[in-house]
């Protein structure tokens, strides 16, 4: 075989494997997804579509957050590692990052149960319960602030001051991101057939078993996207965080609030390296959290 | 021994699922709860499978009594309309999950597995996940899950409910079957009375929370105990006083009756061969409908009007099958002559009648 032929050849058959793969496979639920861009369903309505659907995304999305990539290279890698490095800014991101985490973590249970009550449990006063777990998305989160200052604030009634505190940003970001492991699991949740965990339990497994192998697979990709989705939003939280944390540095101070400062005393290129690295960290954790619910999904 | 139940009651709310039921279910067979939807033959069901428990009453199984025992240490095997199966583990992996939960060793799981699958002729597609399968396939995985524990019974709520007709009756032959191999005692919840007759051993009649009749399927069919029972377990159609199945109506041409009178009858069916005649029960009237649907026949025959005024406000509903219209020389729209058979199942019809609202409502 010459030199010049064997590059033409390689394409093919590596094309060709993974479409055998998938009919070999049938037409599962989980196996399509290999093979489908391999066939395209593109006419002309759809193709028009599509292109409406990218330029719309492109406009909105894509090119302002590439700009924000190009103004964080502005002074080179040596620069942004330095404003990533810079000890107020380091600890404004591990308090954001660790806030939002562990605001997720709380959320993953939390989340969980409270969908479950709405969905399993009949009680009066639950289509209430219903219309104020969307209070936190609804309320502006300046408001929140000051909501949550009034209740964990220096006049606390119940006698806890937040303020000033790293807890303030862990309270604000659990605030605001309550709903979210809520909104994915209870529809999920309302969907999932009692039969099958009654199946469970006729085969002899005891609540905790049937939890653990039938229910959570079953919630946990839903339980992911809340999850991914509580994250992020705890990541980018600014607004609550204004008024409840006080923003003393290395303290209570957020990284969004951060940002804001270093967009302040216009240093653009500081403010789009912390947002990089945020996104960049926000992504990684989308990632883990899908590959955990999958784990979660198959190993049951 | 198999399963006695004693003094049932359960209601939800003001509405009384099930009344005073005590029922006994024999050892190893295969027992029908048919009746119509809301009759309560699946709370009964589930009581026996533990999903609900009684208001009183107790149920014992295999001479030890499960009443208040929760469902997973009940050790039957449940087998759902809509298969209930585990989406999320393969084929193999659902028919598994009993006997891990019983920690048996890997090996064992393994061998059993399939033994199982084999069983229920799924052995090639042990590695599929269920949504993969049709739901012929799946309604046997769900058996072949719910067998896997050796449980002491089989309870099946409308097994085959959610299959399209062909599948629906190739399962019915092959459950009847494959209960012939195993031999536990199963007890399966059906409105299809074609089903039950077809399949089951013992027929348990329920409607309205009661228990109207225990049975062979011969027993139910031939010898009803009630009315509800009668119109229940298959068609019903009135002649003149009596209510009787429609392949109990004899008809015969009015043609032929002339032609052969005092000449034995053609197709063995002469006026002397009409049952019922000395009863005053044949009546003449005309063919209105034609329905043939396969092999059968179904006719609907308008009787002729008395002095008084119609005989009956329905038509006369007569099945026969395809040979016998053509022995007869039937066509639509002839006249003809119709009584019961002699051996017929009869009812008075005004009180049946009265029963017929609430078989519709079901």
């Amino acid at each position: 075989m010459t030199p010049t032929t064997s590059p033409s050849s390689a394409p093919d058959s590596r094309a060709s494997a993974p479409e055998q793969a998938t009919s070999r496979r049938g037409r599962g639920v989980g196996s399509g997804r290999r093979g489908r861009g391999l066939r395209t369903t593109l006419n002309l309505p759809a193709s028009a579509a599509l292109g409406v659907s990218v330029l719309w995304f492109s406009l909105l999305v894509l090119i302002p957050l590439a700009l924000v990539f190009v103004a964080a290279g502005e002074h080179g890698l040596g620069y942004m590692w330095e404003v990533l490095t810079n000890q107020q800014t380091a600890n404004a991101i591990r308090l954001t990052l660790t806030a939002a985490a562990a605001a997720t973590a709380v959320n993953i249970v939390m989340g969980t149960l409270i969908a479950w009550v709405l969905v399993r449990d009949r009680f009066p006063g639950k289509r209430l319960i219903e219309l104020l777990i969307d209070i936190p998305f609804a309320l502006p989160s300046l408001v929140a602030g000051l909501v949550l200052l009034s209740l964990y604030g220096p006049g606390s009634p119940v006698g806890i001051d937040v303020l000033g505190t790293p807890y303030s940003v862990f309270l604000a970001v659990l605030f605001v991101t309550l709903p979210f492991v809520v909104r994915t699991v209870q529809p999920v949740l309302m969907a999932m057939d009692e039969e099958v965990e009654q199946a469970a339990e006729s085969l002899g497994a005891t609540r905790a078993t049937n939890f653990r192998r039938v229910v959570l697979p079953a919630l946990a990709p839903a339980i992911a996207a809340g999850a991914t989705l509580s994250f992020a939003r705890g990541v980018g939280e600014f607004g609550a965080l204004v008024l409840l944390t006080g923003n003393r540095p290395n303290v209570s101070e957020g990284a969004p609030i951060r940002i804001q400062s270093y967009i302040e005393v216009d240093n653009t290129a500081a403010a789009a390296s912390v947002a990089v690295f945020l996104l960049l960290v926000a992504l990684s954790a989308i990632l883990v959290l899908d590959l955990i619910s999958r784990r979660v999904s198959r190993h049951a | 021994m198999g399963i006695e139940i004693q003094g049932l009651n359960k209601s939800y709310g003001d509405f009384a699922a099930l009344k005073d039921i005590t029922l006994s279910v024999p050892s190893g067979g295969l027992t029908a709860l048919l009746g119509p939807s809301g009759s309560g033959k699946t709370t009964l069901l589930r009581i026996l499978g533990g999903q609900e428990s009684p208001d009183t009453g107790t149920v014992q199984i295999d001479g030890q009594d499960v009443t208040v025992l929760p469902a997973q240490k009940r050790n039957i095997g449940f087998v759902f309309q809509h298969y209930a199966a585990f989406k999320h583990m393969t084929v193999a992996k659902n028919v598994a999950f009993g006997l891990e939960i019983r920690k048996v060793p890997k090996a064992q799981i393994r061998e059993r597995v399939e033994e199982l699958l084999s069983l229920v002729q799924l052995s090639q597609h042990g590695h599929k996940m269920p949504s993969q399968l049709s739901g012929g396939q799946r309604q046997r995985m769900a058996l072949a899950r719910a067998l896997a524990i050796d449980p002491s019974v089989l309870l099946l709520d409308e097994p085959f409910g959610a299959l399209d007709a062909k599948v629906r009756k190739e399962l019915r032959d092959w459950l009847r079957r494959l209960h012939d191999d195993v031999h536990v005692t199963s007890v399966f919840v059906t409105h299809d009375q074609e089903e039950a007759l077809e399949v089951a051993d013992t027929i348990v009649v329920v409607n309205e929370g009661i228990v109207e009749q225990v049975g062979t399927p011969e027993e139910i069919y031939d010898h009803p105990a009630s009315d509800f029972v009668f119109q229940f377990i298959g068609e019903t159609t009135q002649l003149g006083e009596a209510m009787l199945r429609p392949h109990d109506v004899r008809i015969v041409p009015e043609a032929q009756i002339s032609e052969a009178s005092g000449a034995g009858g053609a197709a063995g069916v002469g006026p002397s061969g009409l049952g019922g005649s000395e009863l005053g029960w044949v009546h003449s009237g005309e063919i209105t409908r034609w329905n043939r649907v396969g092999f059968e026949i179904r006719l609907e025959v308008t009787l002729d009007a008395t002095a008084q005024g119609p005989v009956q406000p329905t038509p006369v509903h007569v099945q026969l099958t395809r040979t016998e219209a053509r022995g007869l020389g039937l066509n639509p729209g002839d006249r003809v002559t119709v009584a019961p058979h002699p051996d017929a199942e009869l009812r008075p019809a005004h009180r049946a009648a009265a029963r017929e609202p609430a078989l519709v409502s079901a």
